[in-house]
């Protein structure tokens, strides 16, 4: 009889270490099209959450147990590992929003009032171009909602840190 | 609120809202210019949040991320 929750965490540890940090597992395979495609995402994404997260790589065709003890289903997978527990995961094809999901939750800012980058840039774009339509029509109400989707793509930074 | 919109789609969104509110305010004007701002608002803030209450009714939606599953 085996334990799947035990054989998952024995697993993350195994792969990640005892280092303290959470983790990304990101399992990929030879053939796999999306891999290449999320590839330099998760560096990019990895590269932001340097020191804060660790990142591994696991090759399905080499390592099946591995894969199979992390309930791999497809590939590319991202698991966002605390704690020897998968707080998260993303299978497929996936950009930026979905790697940054996936390390938000490793990092613990998954469900936290962390805005990240993606609603923040988005929030900020959409509140920009409001105010610069208030600013040309000079319409306060507009501002307003300008400066409050500013505000909701920013006000994270006020919150006390976990 | 789970998002459950891709990157693409709030993308656009922003964009028709914008326009919308644009259009509204400087070529429509009136009555009918706040009315399509107004209107336009609402792509702009569903784009913004990255929720859909429509697709969140029939439970559907762009964002496939498969995320939050406990092992």
């Amino acid at each position: 009889m085996t334990n799947p929750g035990g054989a998952t965490r024995s697993t993350l540890e195994e792969l990640l270490g005892d280092q303290g940090l959470p983790g990304v597992v990101v399992v990929t395979a030879p053939h796999c099209p999306h891999c290449r495609t999320v590839a330099p995402i998760v560096e990019r994404v990895a590269a932001a959450h340097e020191g804060r997260v660790q990142v591994v790589g696991v090759d399905a065709s080499h390592m099946p147990e591995q894969a199979r003890a992390l309930k791999v289903r497809g590939t590319p997978t991202l698991l966002a590992a605390r704690d020897g527990v998968v707080v998260a995961r993303h299978v497929g094809a996936g950009g930026t929003a979905e790697v940054e999901g996936v390390f938000a939750a490793a990092a613990g800012e998954g469900t936290g009032g962390g805005v990240g980058t993606t609603n923040r840039r988005l929030r900020t774009l959409a509140g920009a171009a409001v105010l610069t339509i208030a600013l040309f029509a000079d319409s306060w109400i507009l501002a307003t909602i300008g400066v409050a989707f500013i505000a909701a793509g920013w006000y994270d930074l006020l919150l006390p840190k976990k | 609120m789970k998002q459950n919109e891709a990157s693409w789609d709030r993308i656009a969104r922003i964009l028709l809202g914008v326009i919308l509110i644009a259009v509204g305010v400087f070529a429509v004007q009136g009555v009918a210019g706040v009315v399509l701002a107004v209107v336009g608002l609402i792509p702009l803030v569903t784009g913004a949040m990255g929720w859909c209450p429509l697709y969140a009714i029939f439970k559907t939606g762009t964002h496939k991320a498969d995320q939050n599953v406990a092992a």
